[in-house]
């Protein structure tokens, strides 16, 4: 499930890499925003910046799908993977998590009418859920790499 | 560009408010990408969540430009702009 998502991801910044990223979609304006209140300067960052911010996301994404893909299943069964990383590991889970979750955030809020056809109101409460849950788990692991936040 | 934007060389990386990113993950990045102490991105962090926005940096634009880039990239909502004289 994890692994499907951020390959969709994936394929995202590939398209920014591309030049074929779609910009009017909203998600693209929420992983890419303006740098710029003015649209001119914005642009222009966007030309210079949006490939070599792509390449480092794909970095990451490909790191958590990758370490995803290889987890062996473990003695309790079902989808219970166990997965060790190591601090820089842990960075770029850390950022594909968010990514995830920015991703699915846009995509549950847009207006039906934008979505395909076929997409339910049962699919769009599970993709809810599963914010919620890739939340925790990066919460976790945020626990892990900081230590408990005080206040 | 305007002339105005070419002779100032102060400029400011401001963080804005973001109703999904896990507050945790706000001062791990600000802690991480500018090296500050947990109290400090914590501050930072709440003051945008306060106000809707804060200045995390300030300095020349191309450096400035490089932390919006850092900041887009993990995830972050930032603009930079020219620092109040």
């Amino acid at each position: 499930m994890l692994a499907t998502l951020g390959r969709q991801v994936l394929g995202l910044h590939r398209a920014v890499i591309d030049r074929t990223a779609v910009e009017s979609d909203p998600v693209m304006a929420r992983l890419y925003p303006d740098a710029y209140e003015d649209a001119a300067d914005a642009a222009e960052f966007r030309r210079f910046a949006s490939g070599d911010i792509a390449y480092a996301r794909m970095q990451s994404m490909t790191r958590m799908v990758v370490d995803l893909e290889s987890a062996l299943p473990t003695e309790e069964g079902g989808d219970v993977v166990r997965i060790e990383v190591d601090a820089e590991g842990a960075d770029a889970w850390l950022r594909a998590l968010g990514e995830v979750r920015l991703v699915l955030h846009v995509r549950t809020g847009q207006d039906r009418a934008e979505l395909p056809d076929d997409v339910t109101d049962d699919d769009i409460a599970q993709l809810r859920d599963v914010i919620d849950w890739v939340g925790f788990v990066q919460g976790t692991l945020l626990e892990a790499v900081d230590g408990r936040m005080q206040g | 560009m305007s002339d105005d934007a070419q002779r100032s060389d102060t400029w400011s990386t401001v963080l804005w408010d973001d109703e999904v990113t896990l507050q945790p993950y706000v001062v791990h990045v600000l802690m991480h990408r500018f090296g500050l102490a947990r109290e400090r991105a914590l501050e930072l962090m709440e003051l945008a969540q306060r106000e809707g926005r804060a200045v995390v940096a300030h300095g020349s634009r191309e450096e400035q430009e490089m932390h919006v880039a850092g900041l887009h990239g993990d995830g972050l909502l930032a603009t930079l702009e020219r620092a109040a004289s």
